[in-house]
């Protein structure tokens, strides 16, 4: 290459972008969703999503129908924080509450851009909440400060009170964990963050929203649900959760009392999205995406890509954590049923199976295929209702079936949608001997 | 309404652009058109209450919509056939063409992560810092990622390892 890597891919980007044009009515089609979007916002006051992020911070965000910026004066809930008495039962510990001034200004003081969502701060930081939880001490700081670029209001230079959450460090001091904004540009900032070496215990300041919290997804019919309890704060403005043994923290979430769609919360980040955290992946290894007749040139391996991943973002958001594989099958039943199925995972849970089935002349019904599992000879093996056959799968398998006459029909690789007459899989994997899988 | 109609002008001025971002992105035109139109009608839904620059709201919602959508281990964007050559031809614009084509190829094979940082860096021409504040990470893992992407992007480029043929995801 006579470029270097660099010049030649800023020169191919913008050379291929010469030749790429939509081949719809992008504005058209924006504002039509957009106003089926506006009555439904409209119906929904607010959203909030926490996310638990690696820096332990629970971040959240909400579109309120009000204005929260009036020029030269901080708004009415930052006011309202920066002016809080001291809460919490270390209120009185004049000692720590030094301990954890301390440690703020250290923090904001060396804290790089990325972390550290303000400029300006001002004034002396004040401990607005400190107490002791079964995570060590934890306790909240703010402070008159500006808020960073992308959070910043051009237009209206709007100061804001900034929140510090501090935990306990390893060392026994009291560590700064995250820090966040109440409110910027209409959308609030983190109200919520988990402490403790294990992030075992939520603690959720009040900043004038009522809120409601979910502990994670369950699982009704092999469908993922969200329940929620309300959060009750103490006196001192502050509610305190222990998680309960085997939460998916990563699912954990603290949306305002009247949050819809948690699919908002995606674009309502002001400042980027929640850092990211690494979880375990447990997504099937899949090989190739093959399997039935698998529809290709859709935006995933099948058509219709986004059903399916509606159902599990329906209670994680778009910008949840959730990841879906490389399998799929898009097939036809029978008696002409379309079925579509894929493997999503939620947070760090174990990977499910999901199966979109349309009869004709029908809306599309989501079937639970539960938890997918490599160890079993036949990783995917769901039953459709109404008795409309099986979804198999197997990567790297060549499948075959028996009918209830005992005869053997060849199926195909990966992954196969079966007459309800199927009574038995073969699964053959190359190098291994072939295992016969009942269904029923 | 003035609201709307500056929303207009806005999505006339800027949607070319942010179809191409999302596009290189996604690697499907469709997905992309798809991704930028819902991402729109966010900005629609809530413009009034857009401080920032709308651009700058609308890219990032655009950079997290695709890399969630391909964050998925494996899971990458399909590439046509008809944009990646067999094999190089004369040296002519031909085959600068299709070396263009095969550099896009190549690039929709590497991590969500890196292929964002990639496109917002070098056809975006966004400085770290507010490739990394839109990504929301630091700055060093924008460093990290472009460096990386850029060494896989040169061992798929390598002429050893044409043509770039498939259209399977890895």
């Amino acid at each position: 290459m006579s470029m270097n890597i660099e010049d030649r891919l800023r020169a191919d980007l913008h050379d291929a972008a010469r030749q790429l044009m939509p081949s719809g009515d992008l504005l058209g089609g924006a504002r039509r969703r957009g106003r089926q979007r506006r009555r439904r916002t409209r119906a929904v006051a607010a959203v909030v999503v926490a996310a638990v992020t690696g820096g332990v911070v629970v971040a959240s965000a909400q579109l309120l129908g009000r204005s929260d910026r009036t020029a030269g004066s901080l708004p009415a809930v930052d006011q309202e924080l920066l002016s809080r008495p001291t809460g919490g039962d270390l209120a009185g510990d004049n000692a720590y509450l030094a301990q954890v001034t301390a440690a703020w200004k250290r923090y904001v003081s060396t804290a790089g851009q990325a972390r550290l969502q303000a400029t300006d701060l001002r004034g002396e930081p004040r401990v607005i909440w400190a107490g002791k939880t079964n995570s060590g001490n934890v306790a909240v700081v703010v402070q008159d400060a500006q808020p960073g670029q992308g959070l910043v209001n051009h237009e209206n230079l709007q100061r804001h009170a900034l929140i510090g959450f501090v935990g306990t460090g390893a060392n026994g001091r009291p560590t700064v964990l995250g820090n966040t904004f109440p409110m910027t540009n209409g959308y609030p900032g983190a109200t919520a963050f988990l402490a403790g070496p294990r992030r075992t215990t939520l603690l959720v300041l009040d900043a004038g929203v009522p809120l409601k919290l979910s502990w994670g997804v369950t699982y009704k019919n092999g469908l993922p649900h969200r329940s929620y309890l309300p959060v009750r704060f103490s006196s001192g403005g502050v509610a305190e959760y222990d998680l309960p043994a085997g939460t998916d923290r990563n699912l954990v979430y603290v949306v305002p009392t009247s949050a819809g769609s948690l699919d908002d919360f995606a674009y309502s980040v002001a400042n980027g999205a929640p850092p990211k955290r690494l979880v375990p992946n447990h997504l099937l290894p899949w090989t190739n995406s093959t399997g039935g007749p698998v529809v290709t040139g859709g935006s995933s391996g099948c058509g219709n890509a986004g059903s399916l991943e509606a159902t599990v973002r329906a209670v994680v958001g778009a910008n949840g954590i959730y990841s879906g594989s490389i399998w799929c099958i898009a097939d036809t039943t029978h008696d002409g049923s379309q079925v579509q199925a894929e493997e999503w995972q939620l947070g760090a849970q174990p990977s499910r199976i999901y199966v979109q089935l349309t009869r004709p002349g029908q809306q599309s019904q989501v079937i639970g295929g539960g938890i997918a599992d490599s160890s079993k000879p036949l990783w995917v093996k769901v039953k459709l209702p109404q008795n409309e056959g099986w979804v198999v799968g197997r990567d790297k398998a060549a499948l075959s079936y028996q009918d209830t006459a005992g005869h053997w029909h060849s199926a195909t690789r990966s992954g196969a949608v079966l007459p309800p007459s199927a009574t038995a899989v073969k699964v053959t994997v190359p190098g291994h001997a072939s295992t016969t899988v009942p269904l029923r | 309404m003035a609201a709307d109609e500056d929303f207009d002008e806005f999505v006339r001025g800027r949607s070319l652009s942010l179809f191409r971002t999302a596009y290189f992105l996604t690697g499907d035109a469709g997905h992309a058109e798809d991704l930028v139109q819902d991402v729109l009608a966010r900005v629609y839904a809530r413009w009034r209450l857009i401080r920032t620059s709308p651009e700058a709201y609308a890219r990032r919602a655009v950079v997290h919509a695709a890399t969630n959508r391909w964050r998925a281990r494996g899971r990458r964007p399909e590439v046509p056939m008809s944009r990646t050559p067999d094999r190089p031809g004369p040296h002519d614009h031909a085959q600068q063409v299709a070396e263009h084509q095969s550099l896009v190829a190549a690039l929709a094979q590497l991590s969500p992560r890196q292929r964002a940082v990639l496109v917002l860096r070098y056809f975006d021409d966004l400085s770290e810092a507010d490739t990394a504040r839109l990504l929301g990470c630091a700055v060093g893992t924008v460093k990290s990622q472009s460096a990386r992407g850029l060494a896989a992007l040169r061992r798929l480029l390598d002429p050893n390892d044409r043509p770039l043929t498939t259209t399977e995801p890895r």
